[in-house]
């Protein structure tokens, strides 16, 4: 199934339909819909099993030298949905029952199909049979998907001995509204709720890439390629200003990257490649505050931000209208946008160089790549701000960046078959990174009015939204940033395998990864200087062993088991034991018939202390025997286990059908202290140790103080289960009938009541039904019926659980030649 | 009654019967082609046959013939600095003439039923080893593990490109069938809807990238700044384990119930798991140099900062923020 970009979002049959009285309901509209396209359907198969008998494949067309194939598909696609989540807007016409309608953020966010006409599927093959072509011996083109938010389009070509070349162009139109995502979740009594993600998008997505190879068949040959990336279109995002004000991006990223590459055969089985990489990245986003929705005493529009928790005396005063100057003296202090630009337009040039070696003989062979990349970033950061922020009046932030990457790397991989039976494998990789980077910035606040400005009323400092701002700047604040990331990884994996015959073989092996992290920070304002430096190494070690086996060619399998371990972390979800099993196994008793059944499971673990065994700091040192302060005060523990079944049967032409089922088990588990007053479904157990001295990191910045630590619990259970029929009751007519669905259910610690568990218990179903009707030679007509019906169980939050049901019929026209 | 109850003991015997039989005449069958492969393979001191030529097969193998001639390995009967040594249908079936001789005699020629993987293998890459695309195969996990090349293609009988027998991704979730059940999940790379494809991010033919064999961009980063360009960097302002883990250590890369991919459904938790309030300055055993933890966020989870994406919005790296609150 090919998905689109967003097409017309107004079907002919609900504009034909809606003058209808009668048709105001949308479910008889729907119905009308499908009996319209179920009548349409039957007479092109009576149409069709009166027309002309022969109906086989098209034979190859001939064009000159070459042999021709191809087909188009041309479609249209009727889409209704509905649903059971939001109070439905005047007028809309596709209200369920209860009065509401579906979330069509939520539907566009997962699926976007919409009305409108689609050109499906094309493909256009042109062969030379005596590879004496013109310019091309062979040319393919295929594309699908225009009109839907997915489109791609793939070309081939090539000339014998002269050259090889392939382009793909893909379009993905990404729309992104899940509500729960960065919302505030304002309490009852907030001015208003947030219904929608205060992050949400709209971007268009366009990837192209091109490669030539030139003489692939020579000693030497030659390969150019391009790639394009441009990402564009209006997103949400915040700032966080004292509020958190809604700003609209426009976002705007291109990459270029420009490849040319030689190959050097020298002997048969050796060959030589040297690569140079050239990659411009372009970053012109810019923000604007749009969301200025509050009108000042002065007139001014000011944005006071999405999140409305307490205090209650500004909910009131902003619901008073006109505000009173009571109301000005309660909000000239706080924080709030009265406009905002900001643009950072970023530059980086990437180039890098390869050399890479392939070569064998019967005993060995050896691959090999060295490269080297150092890239250039420049930008320059303008920001200009209006209104109040933390205590301060209009401000500007502007300064220049520069960053580099440097990456040198190194892979060697190296097979020796010591006997038909037996081999030996070594891979080895090397890497260091280092990242400098620096910004230069200088804020500026510009003064009030000097003089000839009243104080408005209500303001009881200059530090109120109501003075316009004045045209002098006070002294600029400086502040060097200078920060410094680098990273030395090297692992080796070292593996023996051993067939002991054609039908069983066992492998095993040993890996040893090692890497070391600095990290260094560097600000300094006027002559305040806050340097940080870190440096974590860590060395881990992890065995494997496996197997495979083939009996006979009907049944397969194999299994995995890697189990390591690192004497170090870097984060607390950095795994200090780590375990990975897998099982497979295919069964093929006929040639039509197939099962797979397999398990696999991945368990992470970090025990680690949280404490300090020095005892220079507050907490007291570790102490085994001592619960509180002992082992296991990070406990990190996560697992993704999974165990699945499939069963394909074909036992003709004319009869098929497919099973597949998948059941997750996913959890993710640590301590974690956290502030929380007023706490969640899930108490924590104690107060988090050693918070308690003012200036250690929570202590004198906690607000409300309180501190809690708890072991927060993360589970996910997912169902997933799918079954196809085909059925040709006739070479002429094939049906195709299916049902998926993904049934997810879950747990996890909760902060906020007003946290729902989202699409952590859902679930998604997916049945269709397609209908293929060859009418006459070359001409075949189809019909679809996707059902997308998504709905999550948990009532929490402040709006109605997510839910949309969406009927989506295709009809199409195919020409094959 | 107890007619009826022998009638149905003897059904199920039969229908069990009936399961012995096919999986004896189903092993039995498979004795056969191993014995072929046996006697195929040239006896130690007997003379190797003469190639033939390719046109020679094609007098009683005519279609498949002309499936080899649309094929790309049609280059092999042509002779070029990389197809050096080919002789067309003889390069992977071996000198025909035995075969011709033989009246067609199975026996006498190389055939890809009932040999070993490695045979096959080793068949393929005769001509393929030599190439960036395939020159880890054996060190890849396909091959650790028992796949042949004909699991996956056809040079034959191909239903797509690349000689495949079936389109991806469902020749890859024949086998894959976990994944299969990930991309269907709501929030997932578009790879069922055509747009991304397995091999975009996997080099199914193995890697230097070990761990599932991933690809890497032409400058060696994760390859998943092939696409997501905007999150590469570098940025004045890291997020540190961006770089250092990479992305698998917030998302999922094939598909989640989770928005945004993530590994957990609230955004506050993912975070929590790392910058946690609390003092670790030496549990990593390097006293010599403390590694303060990521500060942890004295903001009350129960209200206004239960998001903490709401501020933070930059969390892949910043150019004008130390804690990510704008790009």
């Amino acid at each position: 199934m090919h998905n689109e970009p967003v097409g017309n979002r107004f079907s002919t049959c609900r504009r034909s339909l809606r003058r209808l009285p009668v048709m105001r309901e949308w479910h008889m509209r729907l119905k009308v819909c499908v009996s319209v396209a179920a009548l349409l359907l039957m007479s092109v198969v009576l149409l069709g099993s009166v027309a002309a008998q022969t109906t086989g494949d098209a034979a190859p067309e001939k064009l000159g030298n070459y042999l021709a194939t191809g087909d188009f598909e041309v479609g249209y696609r009727f889409n209704a949905e509905s649903g059971d989540q939001v109070p439905c807007a005047f007028g809309t016409i596709n209200r369920s029952s209860a009065g509401l309608c579906p979330n069509e953020s939520m539907y566009d966010t997962l699926v976007n199909l919409h009305t409108g006409g689609r050109l499906l599927d094309q493909t256009l093959s042109l062969r030379a049979p005596d590879h004496n072509g013109g310019i091309f011996d062979d040319l393919s083109i295929s594309s699908f998907g225009w009109g839907d938010p997915n489109a791609v389009a793939r070309v081939r070509a090539s000339k014998h001995k002269l050259y090889d070349f392939n382009a793909t162009y893909r379009q993905d139109r990404n729309f992104f509204d899940y509500d729960l995502l960065a919302n505030p979740l304002n309490p009852a009594g907030s001015p208003f709720t947030v219904g929608y993600s205060p992050h949400t998008m709209d971007l268009a997505h366009r990837m192209s890439d091109f490669n030539l190879t030139v003489l692939p068949e020579s000693a030497i040959s030659f390969r150019l390629g391009y790639s394009r990336n441009r990402t564009e279109g209006p997103a949400f995002s915040t700032l966080h200003e004292g509020e958190e004000s809604l700003l609209l991006n426009d976002v705007s990223t291109t990459t270029d990257n420009y490849r040319f590459g030689v190959d050097y055969r020298p002997l048969k089985h050796t060959k030589i490649s040297f690569d140079e990489i050239l990659q411009w990245y372009r970053g012109d986003t810019t923000a604007s505050d749009q969301n200025l929705y509050f009108t000042l005493p002065n007139g001014t529009m000011t944005d006071l931000g999405i999140d409305f928790t307490p205090p209650s005396t500004m909910i009131t005063c902003m619901q008073t209208v006109p505000v009173t100057a009571s109301c000005i003296k309660t909000l000239n202090g706080s924080s709030q946008t009265t406009s905002y630009a900001r643009s950072n337009r970023v530059r980086t040039h990437t180039p890098t160089e390869q050399l890479s070696l392939e070569s064998y003989n019967k005993k060995w062979d050896v691959t090999g790549r060295a490269s080297y990349s150092g890239n250039d970033m420049a930008a320059n950061y303008n920001e200009f701000f209006t209104g109040v922020t933390r205590g301060a009046l209009d401000q500007l932030l502007m300064g220049p960046q520069n960053g580099k990457w440097i990456q040198d790397s190194a892979d060697l991989g190296v097979t020796y078959h010591v006997t038909d039976k037996f081999s030996v494998k070594d891979t080895f990789h090397i890497m260091n990174w280092r990242s400098p980077a620096f910004f230069n910035s200088d804020s500026v606040n510009f003064n009030p009015p000097a003089s000839g400005v009243a104080t408005p009323a209500g303001c009881s400092s200059t530090a109120c939204v109501l003075f316009p701002i004045g045209s002098t700047l006070q002294a600029a604040t400086a502040t060097m940033y200078s920060n410094f990331l680098q990273q030395n990884s090297k692992w080796n994996l070292l593996q023996a395998d051993y067939d002991f015959s054609r039908m069983f073989g066992v492998h095993a092996g040993y890996r040893y990864d090692h890497a070391a992290v600095v990290n260094a920070t560097d600000s300094l304002t006027g002559v305040t200087s806050t340097v940080t430096n870190a440096q974590t190494i860590i060395s881990t070690d992890t065995g494997l062993v496996g197997f495979w086996l083939r009996p006979n060619s009907k049944l397969r399998a194999n299994a995995d088991l890697n189990i390591g371990t690192a004497d170090n972390w870097e984060y607390r979800t950095d795994p200090r034991r780590t375990m990975e099993y897998k099982g497979r196994l295919i069964y093929t008793p006929t040639r039509w018939a197939t099962l797979t059944a397999l398990g696999n499971a991945q368990e992470q673990r970090n025990r680690g202390n949280d404490c300090d065994p020095t005892g220079a700091f507050v907490k007291a040192p570790c102490n085994s025997t001592n619960p509180v302060l002992g082992t296991g005060e990070v406990d990190y523990n996560a697992h993704n286990r999974n165990v699945g079944f499939g069963a394909t049967f074909m036992p003709n032409e004319k009869f098929g059908f497919d099973l597949a089922y998948n059941y997750s088990n996913i959890a993710s588990n640590s301590f974690i202290c956290y502030d929380i007053t007023a706490p969640g479904a899930v108490p924590p157990t104690a107060n988090c140790v050693g918070n308690t001295v003012a200036g250690v990191n929570g202590g004198a910045n906690v607000v409300g103080g309180n501190l809690y630590e708890t072991y927060e619990i993360y589970s996910n259970r997912v169902h997933y289960a799918d079954a196809t029929v085909l059925w040709k009751p006739i070479p002429r007519v094939s049906a195709n009938m299916g049902y998926s669905i993904v049934s997810s259910q879950g747990n996890t610690t909760t902060f906020n009541p007003l946290q729902p568990l989202g699409s952590l218990a859902s679930n998604f179903h997916r049945p269709i039904f397609a209908l293929e009707v060859k009418m006459a030679k070359n001409w075949a007509a189809k019909a679809g019926w996707n059902y997308y019906g998504y709905n999550e169980k948990d009532v929490a939050g402040p709006t109605l659980p997510r839910d949309f049901h969406d009927n989506m019929t295709t009809l199409s026209l195919k020409y094959a030649f | 009654m107890h007619v009826l109850r022998s009638l149905k003991r003897l059904q199920i015997g039969l229908a069990m019967m009936a399961l012995v039989l096919l999986f004896s005449v189903g092993a039995a069958a498979d004795q056969k082609p191993q014995d072929q492969a046996k006697a195929a393979q040239p006896a130690a001191g007997e003379a190797a046959g003469q190639y033939v030529g390719s046109q020679t097969c094609q007098g009683c193998h005519d279609p498949v013939y002309k499936s080899f001639q649309d094929s790309p390995h049609w280059i092999t009967t042509q002779e070029t600095k990389v197809t050096k040594g080919a002789h067309g249908c003889e390069s992977c079936h071996g000198p025909g003439s035995a075969h011709v001789e033989g009246g067609g005699d199975k026996t006498k020629i190389f055939t890809f039923k009932g040999v070993g993987t490695k045979e096959i293998n080793q068949r393929c890459l005769t001509c393929h080893q030599n190439s960036q695309e395939h020159g880890n195969w054996s060190r890849g996990m396909h091959s650790t593990n028992g796949v042949s090349c004909i699991d996956c293609h056809s040079p034959h009988h191909a239903a797509t490109s690349h000689l495949l027998v079936e389109k991806t991704p469902q020749l890859c979730y024949r086998c894959h069938t976990q994944v299969k059940a990930e991309f269907a999940r709501p929030f997932h790379h578009r790879v069922n809807e055509g747009l991304v494809q397995c091999t975009d991010c996997h080099n199914v033919h193995g890697a230097y990238q070990l761990a599932h064999s991933l690809r890497t961009t032409p400058e060696q980063s994760l390859v998943c700044y092939k696409c997501h360009t905007d999150k590469q960097g570098p940025f004045v302002f890291e997020h540190e384990p961006v770089k250092t883990t990479g992305c698998t250590a917030c998302h999922t890369p094939h598909g989640s119930v989770n928005v945004r991919l993530l590994k957990v459904s609230q955004v506050n938790l993912l975070c929590l798991q790392c910058h946690t309030t609390s003092f670790t300055p030496t549990a990593k055993g390097n006293l010599a140099n403390p590694v303060p933890a990521p500060l942890g966020p004295a903001h009350n989870q129960a209200q206004k900062y239960q998001a903490c994406t709401l501020c933070h919005v930059a969390i892949h790296g910043s150019n004008g923020s130390n804690v990510f609150f704008k790009p």
